[in-house]
């Protein structure tokens, strides 16, 4: 009999360790680059950066695991890691619709389609603006606080800084560091992965 | 004939999916019998794991490809069974620890197996306990899997897959990354297994450590069954023949194949000097003084967890170390050692990182040399074998050629050190051989190579100098030939006959002293628990006067002048005084009455653990620590009972009550209040630290004192028969001054601890400024501000009260760890009570190995010898072999390590000892009399005795005479150590013991030493009255008193060397033949 | 870098880990919240104090210490610039108040995750999801994760030794750098991937079966006075947000 010709839609064991590895790997990325939020403007642009560098582990991922639910099981499990490391749950609910959304396109291609998996990418790197949802909804609450003793001028400014305009400014931002993340992807594993025979 | 065939494979053929190469099998036909072991074995690449897979389903269900044939098991084919079905039957254990394990601790690592396959909860409970005893992995349960050596992983890999309970093992190629020590457990395992009547198949290159074990070998080339054999046929095979078929060689030892003209000319030498480095958890390396000749091929052993990668890891600049390096006489830094030196790491993947070799290789050129890059890069492909892999990627390589890569780039970086970290573990004999050639190709560029290895083979073949690393530290390094190799073995012997004690020590968990101490003082739990309630509340009703006086306060400002305002707040202020000295008394006494009963009850424990312990440890304890422990620090202990459990916590329920009032009043106050608190506490941390190591220290110091002024006491007789008066006295006096002077400086250092407090309890300093500019901004009430202040002072008490005790914490460790040495040591692992049944008295060890304790080499290295009941055994050898360590042993002083030691056929552990005592009289050189008449002392022999029966024993052994002169004849009190006695009469009236005793086995320990001529010839009368019909063994160094044993064993450097009577050792051994003749030459006679 | 490691505390009271993760939840929720009501500043102290608590409890006294010291820092430095004796405006203030802000909404949630992390095992976590149903697509990914950390650890570390040995030589830039680290990590650890998944078929495991699980949680008196804690804790602050 010849096995290799075998092929099912349910993730087996491997593809589910291959799953959890590349979360680890994914979740080294979030946590690197949501570091640099010590700075204030990267705290409002890492997920700019997570997109950028995600890129590559990411397109070897979804060559290695071609299953429905991949992206979400991923998402998930990484929004709850953080809501393990104390960084809150609203990024666990963004994970889920976005990663499924993702999932959803990337399977109309049957997950070989590489235009597909680049709309995939960007649909799914939306995801981390969800760990920023409580800066961004509290804040304008936050800031109100102040308007006594500070006066309109600093209020106002820390409300602008702090607004939903800017929460669309990222979310194109991400989008076209997703984009160029999947190009440097896709070239790495075309340099690299695949002539080493991983894929 | 009748072995079931379990397994069978008929013509099987595989080809991996993706594969250019072919079928990786065809047409495989072969049996495993059950219950055997059966080993596969071949070149790399022969197809040999791939049959392993077959049999465990990850052909072809895990690797995916075309296969035919069919596999059978027990008759039935179960090729359609994927391989979770198959996981019931067949445990499968891998190459690499690392990589099997599941999940992140042991424990749950052995039950995976077992959850996976849904089994129900106490059902694998149950098969734990199980599996732990068998593979005696106790001290490992629940650790991280990441923290244990490979051995130890390899164990846990074992012990997990079998707790399901399959009735077939796979093993591919389980020793790769395994040390010496290591090999030897697996290879215990899997005889275990073997017992158990489990089917064993092994697919290794490695082979020797199969020699007592496997049962059928079957060798396979490129794909196809060559032969099978029988374990006995291929094990006689010669070397030349195993390498033939690829083999690793089949010998135990290995000899050197190195031919002198293959030697390397030393250039210069690297030197090593002072090199220090540690890890967190204390372990790490020391070198003192290496020098590492360049241009020779090092090799590097030791066992895992000696510190070689860590030396090597020092020595190539990878790690910040101390000590300073020097090549020839150039001293490098770290960044210039770094620069000079490259690893080739075992795992390989971890160093390339272009996308094709030519390019790898490209960017080690160093920049100068860049215009010749193109030749450089060529010409090193051509070396190494890698001329056709040039475009290639380096990850698609097989392991061997990814290896070449790494050693091309290291050439191409003119290094001048290149270390190589195992790089033989998992190679054939071909490959390995090639390798040997790599190194040699090496040392011929320029460079030296260093290699870390585990494998002698590759060391015979090809190393010209060696360095063996053990616990930390270089215990040799040296030329590599037939003598070194031989020291290599005789080095893993030792280290395999001690139980590694250490480790487990290490291993356990530490539990903190307090909690200890609770645990010791479990009886009088209650009553201090009961201290401890009174104890909060007397606190609590301290904090009453001073709320009380916060209110008089505000109202005294507010001018109440109606005293009866008053009145109620300061009876109520009077009252809670009365009752918090009243209930803070009341629990300090509960508190003293349940210690001194606690510290009784430890004190017995220790009393009554004393006689349990192996004789051998009681009699090598020193008096004056044993005193120390017993009086003076369980006495420390009566402060942590007494007064600490109380006081602290009903200080600390104190404080937060306080606190939690001062913050409902006004938080921003409280939170100030406790601002000077983190300050006071950094200076006394600052001020203790090494607290716990100075208490250690001044212990040490005191016990030094202590023993010295014992000593001088005590051997004062020798001290002024040598005039020796000054220079003991003087040892005595510096003694006493660095005792007193150690305190002296401590305490100057811990002046820092007074400020300490003051700044602790000095809350008022933030308190009153912030707490005016509050008052002043009109955000805080003047009644507000008085009461924080009045409780501000009030919260000063507990605090000061709760770091006074910190203080004591610290000495708590020592006290504890000393209590626990005994009360933990080991005792003799003896049965209590017998099952009455007589054991006979023929004595025999196998195998017995044994160290005197855990940080010294073994004394006894697999020792077997029978000694036939009544007859007479002589042990001779030099001094230090460890003759009186088997006499010992017999007489159960302590438990062999290992192996074991009978009598009449029953293991000495399963008699209780005092039937074990019974057995044996044993009479040594130095006689002990105790404080007390003559014919008690002979009388210690057999308590039942009647006194005619004393004097009989005594007249037959000699002594009667000399006792019927002394004063008392028998009633003569000998005193303390019988010193009023000579020490030839000494010795006969232990004779007259040991005969009255009547044990069948007796022991003589060069009990003649001490005899005068005269009464030469007279003990040997009584002794040979005394052994009359008994086993006798008589360890001796005169040796024309044996000549007439039985036998005579010949015991060298803790092994039997030779046995047999006079005549014949005089034949056979030469060691005795010399020893013999040193011997008569210092007598005048000549024995016959 | 800190990775995340589970179960490696001793605790001497313990909770259901689904315990824990309620109390994640609500406090979470609390400790970020702006309200200005006091009924929540004191829902806040509480908690704040819960969680000094749940940190004594793991024998952590140094740590619960310090925390409590940073936080009770913070609450004065808040209080100093919303009375305004500080220019909010200046660099200084600035600073003062994004790092005050940080602290009180972010140490508490911070400090109880850490205390989740380290006082659950890894099989207890699994149990715990088994029971919830969770299905095995999430359990088995979970379970790897903690696996993996201290293993990509450990290759990173060797990978930059090797770098280290050959780094003169390398074009720098970050284009580089990254390909340098990842490439090789992503290799080593898809390889040790493979093993793992092969090693784990063998020993039973399989996405369909459901698997028993020997470490055993389950709910004891500690969890019934969380759950009180907690719910009482999220009717104070519905009742809060309402009503101010």
């Amino acid at each position: 009999m010849n096995t290799a010709q075998e092929e099912s839609r349910k993730m087996t064991v491997k593809d589910l360790i291959t799953v959890g590895i590349f979360t680890v790997i994914y979740f080294v990325i979030f946590f690197i680059c949501a570091m640099t939020g010590m700075v204030p403007v990267m705290a409002i642009f890492y997920p700019v950066l997570i997109a950028l560098i995600a890129g590559i582990p990411c397109v070897l991922f979804f060559t290695k695991v071609q299953k429905f639910g991949m992206i979400t099981i991923m998402a998930v499990l990484t929004a709850v890691l953080l809501f393990l490391m104390g960084y809150g749950y609203p990024g666990i609910i963004t994970g889920l619709v976005l990663g499924l959304i993702a999932d959803i396109i990337m399977k109309s291609g049957d997950y070989k389609s590489f235009t597909k998996m680049v709309i995939g990418y960007v649909v799914f790197s939306e995801w981390v603006i969800g760990t920023q949802l409580p800066m961004f909804i509290m804040g304008n609450a936050y800031a109100e606080q102040f308007r006594e003793m500070q006066g309109d001028e600093f209020v106002d400014g820390l409300e602008k800084l702090i607004s939903w305009g800017m929460c669309a400014v990222v979310a194109v931002c991400v989008a076209v560091a997703a984009l160029i993340g999947v190009f440097i992807g896709k070239a790495v594993l075309k340099k690299h992965f695949e002539r080493a025979g991983i894929v | 004939m009748g072995v079931r065939l379990l397994i069978e494979f008929r013509d099987v053929s595989f080809t991996y999916a993706g594969s250019e190469q072919g079928k990786s099998i065809e047409n495989v036909s072969l049996t495993i019998p059950e219950g055997k072991v059966t080993l596969l074995c071949g070149r790399s690449g022969c197809g040999k794991t791939t049959i392993g897979r077959v049999i465990n389903g990850l052909v072809p269900y895990f690797y995916k490809g075309e296969i035919t044939g069919d596999i059978l098991l027990n008759g039935e084919s179960i090729l359609n069974k994927k391989v979770a079905e198959r996981s019931g039957m067949v445990g499968s254990v891998f190459q690499n620890p690392r990589s099997q394990f599941f999940n992140v601790d042991s424990t749950s690592e052995l039950v995976f197996g077992c959850e996976n396959m849904q089994f129900p909860r106490d059902e694998i409970d149950k098969r734990l306990q199980e599996t732990v005893d068998i593979f005696d992995i106790k001290e490992l349960e629940g650790h991280s899997l990441f923290k244990m050596s490979g051995g130890e992983k390899q164990k846990i890999a074992c012990a997990s897959v079998s707790m399901p309970g399959p009735d077939i093992y796979v093993l591919d190629e389980p020793t790769s990354n395994l040390d010496m020590l290591s090999i030897k457990e697996l290879s215990a395992v899997i005889m275990q297994w073997k017992a158990q009547g489990k089917t064993i198949v092994v697919a290794d290159h490695r082979i020797n450590y199969l020699r007592n074990v496997a049962d059928k070998i079957i060798l396979i080339d490129a794909g196809h069954v060559v032969w099978e054999k029988e374990a006995d046929e291929f094990f006689s095979m010669s070397d030349e023949e195993a390498h033939a078929y690829g083999l690793r060689s089949l010998k135990e030892s290995v000899s050197c194949k190195k031919r002198d003209s293959d030697e390397g000319k030393t250039v210069e030498d690297f030197i090593v000097k002072n090199l220090a480095f540690k890890y967190e958890d204390g372990t790490g390396i020391y070198v003192k003084d290496l020098r590492i000749p360049l241009g020779s091929i090092i090799g590097i052993v030791g066992e895992n967890g000696a510190g070689k990668s860590t030396l090597v890891r020092c020595l190539c600049g990878l790690q910040k170390s101390s000590g300073s390096f020097y090549m020839g006489d150039k001293r490098l830094s770290q960044k210039q050692l770094l620069k000079e030196s490259y690893l080739v790491m075992q795992d390989v993947n971890h160093q390339l990182f272009t996308e094709s070799v030519d390019e790898e290789i490209r960017i080690s050129i160093p920049k100068e040399k860049k215009a010749e890059q193109d030749e450089a890069v060529n010409r090193l492909l051509g070396d190494m074998d890698l001329s056709q892999f040039g475009r290639l990627h380096p990850m698609s390589l097989s392991g061997g050629q990814k290896q070449r890569v790494a050693v091309a780039t290291a050439l191409a970086s003119d290094k001048k050190m290149l270390f190589f970290d195992e790089p033989t573990s998992g190679l054939d004999y071909e490959h390995m051989k090639e390798f040997s050639e790599r190194l040699r190709a090496v040392r011929a560029a320029g460079a030296t190579p260093v290699v870390i290895t585990h494998d002698i083979e590759l060391i015979a073949l090809c190393c010209d100098h060696l360095i063996l690393v053990s616990d930390g530290r270089v215990q040799w390094s040296g030329r590599c030939d037939e003598a070194a190799l031989k020291k290599l073995e005789e080095h893993f012997e030792s280290k395999s006959f001690r139980k590694n004690k250490a480790k487990g020590a290490k291993m356990k968990k530490q539990k903190s002293p307090a909690a200890r101490i609770w645990e010791l003082g479990e009886s009088g739990h209650r009553q201090i628990i009961s201290s401890v309630i009174l104890a909060i509340f007397g606190v609590l009703a301290g904090i009453v006067p001073f709320v009380m006086a916060s209110k008089i306060l505000t109202m005294l400002i507010s001018e109440q002048r109606d005293f009866n305002a008053y009145l109620p707040y300061i009876v109520i202020g009077l009252a809670g005084y009365l009752l918090n000295t009243f209930l803070y008394v009341g629990a300090l006494g509960i508190s003293h009455k349940a210690t001194f009963k606690i510290l009784k009850e430890i004190r017995e424990k220790i009393l009554a653990k004393l006689p349990k312990l192996p004789l051998g440890t009681m009699m090598e304890m020193q008096s004056g620590k044993l005193k120390t422990t017993i009086v003076d620090q369980v006495e420390g202990m009566e402060i942590t009972l007494a007064h600490m459990f109380p006081e602290i916590t009903s200080n600390v329920c104190g404080f937060f009550a306080i606190w939690i009032y001062m913050f409902v009043v006004d938080w921003r106050l409280a939170l100030l209040a406790m601002i000077p608190l983190p300050v006071g506490m950094a200076l006394m941390f600052a001020s203790m630290a090494g607290y716990g190591e100075n208490y250690a220290k001044s212990v040490e110091i005191n016990t030094a004192m202590n023993e010295s002024l014992i000593e001088y006491t005590g051997g004062i007789e020798v001290i002024k028969a040598y005039n020796q008066g000054n220079e003991s006295y003087a040892t005595l006096k510096d003694r006493c001054n660095a005792n007193a002077s150690f305190f002296y400086g401590w305490m100057n250092r811990c002046k820092t601890n007074i400020y300490a407090f003051i700044v602790m309890a000095a809350t008022l300093i933030t308190v009153c400024p912030f707490g005016w500019i509050f008052y002043q901004k009109g955000s805080l009430s003047l009644e507000k501000f008085l009461t924080i202040i009045v409780l501000s002072i009030c919260v000063m008490g507990p605090i000061l009260a709760i770091f006074d005790f910190v203080d004591q914490m610290a000495k708590m460790g020592t006290i504890v760890g000393n209590v626990d040495a005994i009360l933990n040591a080991k005792e003799q692992d003896h049965i209590a009570e017998d099952d009455g049944k007589e054991s006979g008295n023929d004595i025999e060890l196998k195998d017995v190995g044994f160290a005197y304790n855990e940080n010294q080499d073994a004394v006894l290295k697999g020792v077997s010898l029978r000694i036939p009941e009544g007859s007479k055994t002589a042990l001779v050898g030099p001094s230090g072999s460890g003759k009186s360590t088997i006499a010992k042993l017999i007489a159960g002083f302590w438990d062999a390590d290992t192996g074991s030691i009978s009598f009449g056929g029953k293991d000495t552990r399963d008699i209780a000892l005092n039937k074990l005592y019974d057995k044996i009289s044993y009479v040594s050189q130095d006689n002990f009399l105790f404080d007390d008449t003559i014919m008690e002392n002979i009388r210690m022999g057999n308590l039942k005795a009647s006194d005619e029966e004393v004097i009989a024993c005594a007249k037959a052994s000699g002594c009667d005479e000399f006792i019927s002169k002394l004063e008392n004849a028998y009633q003569t009190r000998v005193g303390g150590g019988g010193a009023h006695i000579s020490g030839g009469e000494r010795q006969r009236i232990a004779i007259a013991r040991a005969m009255l005793k009547d044990a069948p086995i007796v022991i003589l320990d060069e009990a003649t030493a001490y005899i005068d001529p005269e009464n030469e010839a007279l003990i040997q009368e009584s002794v040979a009255k005394l052994v009359k019909g008994k086993t006798l063994i008589v360890i001796a160094h005169r040796l024309s008193t044996i000549t007439d044993s039985d036998q005579i064993v010949l015991v060298h450097d803790g092994k039997i060397e030779a046995v047999g009577k006079q005549d014949e050792l005089l034949k056979t051994s030469p060691l005795y033949k010399s020893m013999w003749e040193k011997h008569i030459g210092t007598r005048e006679e000549v024995v016959a | 870098m800190n990775m995340p490691e589970s179960g490696t505390e001793e605790v001497l009271i313990n909770f259901d880990p689904r315990t824990k993760l309620l109390l994640l939840i609500v406090v979470n929720t609390v400790i970020i919240s702006d309200s200005g009501s006091p009924v929540i500043w004191w829902l806040k102290i509480a908690f704040v104090i819960l969680v000094f608590l749940l940190l004594l409890d793991m024998k952590k006294i140094k740590m619960s210490i310090l925390y409590v010291v940073i936080y009770a820092l913070a609450m004065l430095g808040d209080h100093i610039l919303v009375s305004g004796s500080i220019n909010g405006m200046s660099m200084g203030g600035l600073v003062l108040r994004i790092v005050v802000y940080l602290i009180e909404r972010m140490l508490p949630s911070v400090m109880l995750a850490w205390f989740v992390l380290h006082s659950t095992k890894v099989s207890e976590f699994i149990a715990a999801m088994q029971k919830m149903h969770l299905p095995q697509t999430l359990t088995i990914p979970f379970a790897v994760i903690f696996r993996f950390f201290p293993t990509i650890s450990d290759e990173y570390s060797s990978i930059q030794d090797a770098m280290k040995m050959r780094d003169i030589r390398f074009g720098t830039g970050i284009g580089r750098g990254i390909e340098y680290r990842m490439v090789p990590l992503l290799v080593s650890v898809t390889k040790i991937g493979d093993e793992l998944s092969a090693a784990a078929m063998t020993r039973g495991l399989t996405t369909d079966t459901k698997r028993t699980s020997y470490c055993s949680v389950g709910f004891h008196a500690s969890d019934a006075a969380a759950f009180a804690m907690m719910i009482a804790g999220s009717v104070l602050f519905v009742t809060g947000l309402i009503w101010g």
